[in-house]
């Protein structure tokens, strides 16, 4: 049974969209829910509270989702973090790019409430193994 | 060769591979694999093992395309991971028993090969990051689009509205400074951005048009940021008219929303797409670069009869590219089709300019430099000769004709005009008026004036500030404004000239220009002046710049100005850059900088303190004079002081700061020059004046970085070196700071 009690932070610099994965995240039965407007507002995010799962846009100003993940990972406190990379189409340089980086999946727009919480779901239920 | 670490990085990779589950890829593990991989690949090129190399490539490949999940058969991919591995481990084992390796890997990566989408050539074994897929049909996305769910989310969609108009603004504004600079992959990056946030959201909210639209938008900037097309005048208009089109239509969503017939305004979008694909093929009909099947003829890849057959079978299905094409027919490799790209691109940009490091042109303008001086020691010493030869005396001189026509052209080299400076400014404007609800219209003149490119960053700071100071405080609101009879619209012009060897900028703004009283009056109250008798307007605008008129909140309301106006005119000094403001009141107010054209070379005046040479800015010398006995006096807690034009200066005797031997001990046997600092002026007494130079700036060498007053050393013409003042520092170092 996966735990609907973590907190996932949400980052894209659109808000609209910070709003739809929301909506459809609340679908999942997740209901702490942060948001952060590029990678630099995450890292601040990360830094000042608890996150237990970061779904996390690809294309951002400032600091790409890319650059975020790399920094998530390369932070001692924060590299085991589940990081959920929402791209636009799935490219492959970019989707290669993010698994090397140590991505724990990734998931192309649009998508459905299903897929999304079947993803995170399987994420977490792989770290309890 | 020690081939211990491919061993131990082959291990680790057959131990990763027990856990992964193709079936059912779980990422984390395939990317530990896959940087796996590429190590191997490093590593055994490092050792020089190609066919570990090869298999490494291979394998990573079919890894991504189980990642991306565009294989079929998953149970096959498996199996050739599989072996792929075990054959590396038997190469490896082979390496550092024996030193080679005798099997046959050709069979191996012939099994590879017959997977769909994965290419194996003799450039996977040779380079890494050539990435074959940018030509290689896209592979096959799992469809997600199935069950769109219907986000019906009337708050959802108004959001959509607000932020989408808002990033299209975004889009307008950058798409202009790209057009200034289609070089700069960040500003198409900033393009790109907002239409592919549009587009993400669009899909969720079943707004097709709208998504089709931004994505091909997308496409299209992507292939420039790519460096696949080159950014045209067509593909900005095209980016715009998108643009335009995509306001059009999420603004009739409003209308939708209302319950109104959504009205497309007329717009045409197949047209619209049509000119996009036209310009993403490269197919710029104002320049007409060649087509890329036309270079690739050229370049002897594919004779013309091949190509005219691959363009009869591309017209039966148009969205696909020649370039495709070719390579699904087996006639292109991709990495020559990418080439033949490159050259499109190449053709269409610009070839009259390239860009050079700045360093190196520092360098060459050093060394030519150098060379003027080392000529005129040459003509010197020729004078010198008696019987010096005719025809030797002809060639020198056509030599320095030569080298000061050169030395004219090099200090051009790194000449820019101002425009991107401006643009960046009216950008800024723009912003400013927006954020202070004033409605600001900007005129610029003399962008094309040139300064060096050094001194653009420089003085970038300095005029932001000034025009900050300008909208928020000389600008009058647009109620105001229409009150005293003028346009609501304010003006802010910013014009550059060149000037006697200097950059001129003015910054005019129509406001309410400068209120001499008020400033008078606090000047009176802070104590700047006993009295305001026989001041002039000049010296009375430049109590602005004083730091205790400029800082406190309250004279921005006296005033009008004075934000920071003292930081302005400390950066503007610093670069041996001068201010003055003219203004009236009601009418407007002018600051004009004066601003050397280069920091590399120096206006001076050279001066002599016994056998030693000193060069000040000429910019700093107010005047030169010899005092009388009386003019000189020693006041107790001041030191000692001279009365230059009525007023008591501190007098600093250069011999007893740098501790060397005068000719003239006195203020009255030597000279004394007047010399300004943002600090005050004060008088430095020399020996003699030698006359005006300008020199080239050479820096003292590291061990002699910062030296306190002295900025620097110059080659004299008389090839001696004379040390460059610097005025402030001199000052702080007499004050004992």
């Amino acid at each position: 049974m996966v735990d609907n009690n973590i907190k996932i932070l949400v980052v894209d610099d659109f808000a609209t969209m910070r709003k739809v994965v929301r909506n459809l995240l609340k679908q999942g039965g997740y209901e702490d829910i942060v948001e952060a407007e590029d990678g630099v507002m995450a890292l601040k995010a990360l830094k000042s509270q608890k996150i237990d799962f970061i779904v996390s846009d690809w294309n951002m100003p400032n600091m790409s989702g890319l650059e975020l993940l790399k920094a998530v990972r390369a932070d001692a406190e924060l590299a085991k973090t589940p990081f959920l990379m929402v791209t636009a189409e799935a490219l492959q340089d970019n989707v290669v790019a993010a698994v090397k980086a140590g991505v724990s999946n990734y998931i192309v727009k649009p998508f459905t409430a299903e897929v999304l919480n079947e993803k995170i779901k399987k994420i977490i239920e792989s770290l309890q193994k | 060769m020690n081939y211990d670490e491919i061993i131990n990085l082959l291990d680790i990779l057959a131990q990763e591979y027990l856990f992964l589950d193709c079936k059912d890829i779980d990422i984390p593990t395939a990317g530990k694999l896959l940087n796996n991989l590429e190590n191997i690949s490093n590593e055994s090129r490092k050792v020089n093992i190609p066919q570990l190399n090869s298999c490494a490539m291979g394998l990573s490949q079919v890894l991504e395309k189980i990642v991306l999940d565009s294989i079929q058969d998953k149970t096959k991919a498996a199996e050739l991971l599989e072996e792929g591995i075990r054959l590396m481990q038997q190469i490896a084992d082979s390496f550092k028993n024996t030193g080679s390796y005798e099997g046959d890997i050709q069979e191996f990566m012939g099994k590879l090969a017959a997977i769909p989408g994965i290419v194996i050539s003799e450039e996977i074994a040779s380079s890494a990051t050539e990435s074959p897929e940018a030509n290689i049909p896209e592979a096959n996305v799992p469809e997600a689009k199935e069950e769109i769910i219907q986000v019906q989310d009337e708050s959802l969609m108004r959001d959509f509205i607000a932020e989408g108009l808002e990033y299209i603004e975004e889009i307008e504004v950058n798409i202009l400074n790209l057009e200034n600079e289609p070089e700069n992959k960040e500003y198409i990056n900033t393009i790109f951005r907002p239409f592919h946030s549009i587009k993400g959201v669009a899909s969720f909210l079943n707004l097709e048009t709208i998504r089709d639209l931004a994505h091909s938008l997308e496409n299209l900037l992507d292939k420039a940021r790519n460096d696949e097309i080159s950014v045209t005048p067509a593909l900005i208009d095209v980016v715009l008219d998108g643009a335009d089109v995509l306001k059009t239509l999420i603004g009739g969503l409003r209308d939708v929303l209302e319950g109104k017939k959504f009205d497309d305004g007329g717009v045409d979008i197949p047209s619209l797409k049509a000119r996009i694909t036209k310009i993403e093929q490269g197919l710029n009909t104002d320049s007409a670069p060649k087509k890329i099947g036309e270079i690739l003829v050229d370049e002897g890849v594919i004779s013309k009869e091949e190509l005219e057959k691959t363009l009869e079978a591309v017209k039966a299905t148009p969205e696909k590219k020649i370039g495709q094409a070719l390579i699904e027919e087996g006639m292109v490799k991709p990495k020559q089709l990418s080439q033949a790209l490159r050259k499109q691109a190449d053709q269409v940009t610009d070839m009259t300019t390239i860009r050079v490091d700045t360093s190196k042109l520092d360098d060459l303008i050093d060394m030519v430099g150098e060379l003027v001086i080392t000529q005129s020691m040459i003509q010197q010493d020729l004078n010198n000769q008696v019987n010096a030869d005719k025809q030797l005396i002809r060639d020198i001189s056509q030599f320095f004709r030569i080298t000061s026509t050169l030395q004219q052209v090099s200090t051009t080299l790194r000449m820019i005009p101002i425009k991107q400076t401006f643009q960046r400014m009216s950008r800024l404007v723009r912003d400013l008026a927006k954020s202070s609800g004033k409605s600001v219209s900007v005129e610029l003149i003399g962008e094309d004036t040139e300064i060096d490119r050094n001194m653009v960053d420089e003085i970038y700071n300095p005029l932001v500030h000034m025009i900050r100071n300008s909208v928020d405080h000389g600008l009058e609101t647009p109620e105001e404004r229409i009150k005293l009879g003028k346009s609501e619209k304010g003006l802010i012009q910013l014009k550059a000239y060149h000037r006697g060897g200097n950059i001129v900028i003015e910054i005019t703004d129509d406001g309410r220009g400068l209120d001499k009283n008020k400033i008078l009056q606090k000047a009176l109250k802070n104590g700047m002046i006993q009295s305001e008798e026989g001041l002039t307007d000049q010296e009375i605008y430049k109590f602005i710049f004083l730091p205790g008129l400029s800082t406190a909140e309250k004279v921005t309301d006296v005033s009008g100005r004075g934000v920071g106006m003292d930081v302005v005119r400390q950066a503007i000094e610093k670069l041996r850059g001068k201010i003055e403001i003219e203004s009236s009141v009601g009418v407007g107010t002018t600051f004009i900088t004066r601003f050397p054209l280069t920091l590399a070379i120096i206006d001076g005046m050279i001066v002599k303190v016994g056998a030693e040479s000193y060069i000040l800015p000429t910019i700093s010398i107010r005047q030169a004079l010899r005092p009388t006995r009386e003019a000189y006096t020693n006041i107790v807690d001041k030191g000692e002081m001279i009365d230059a034009m009525g007023h008591l200066m501190p007098l600093l005797r250069l011999y007893k700061i740098f501790n060397i031997e005068p000719k003239h001990r006195e203020p009255w046997d030597g000279i004394v020059v007047v010399v300004d600092s943002e600090s005050g002026s004060k008088c430095l007494l020399i020996d003699e004046i030698v006359g005006k130079a300008e020199v080239v700036v050479k820096s003292l060498g590291e061990g002699l970085k910062n030296i306190k007053g002295l900025a620097g050393g110059a080659i004299l013409g008389d090839g001696r070196i004379g040390l460059i003042i610097d005025i402030e520092g001199l000052f702080d170092l007499s004050d004992g700071r």
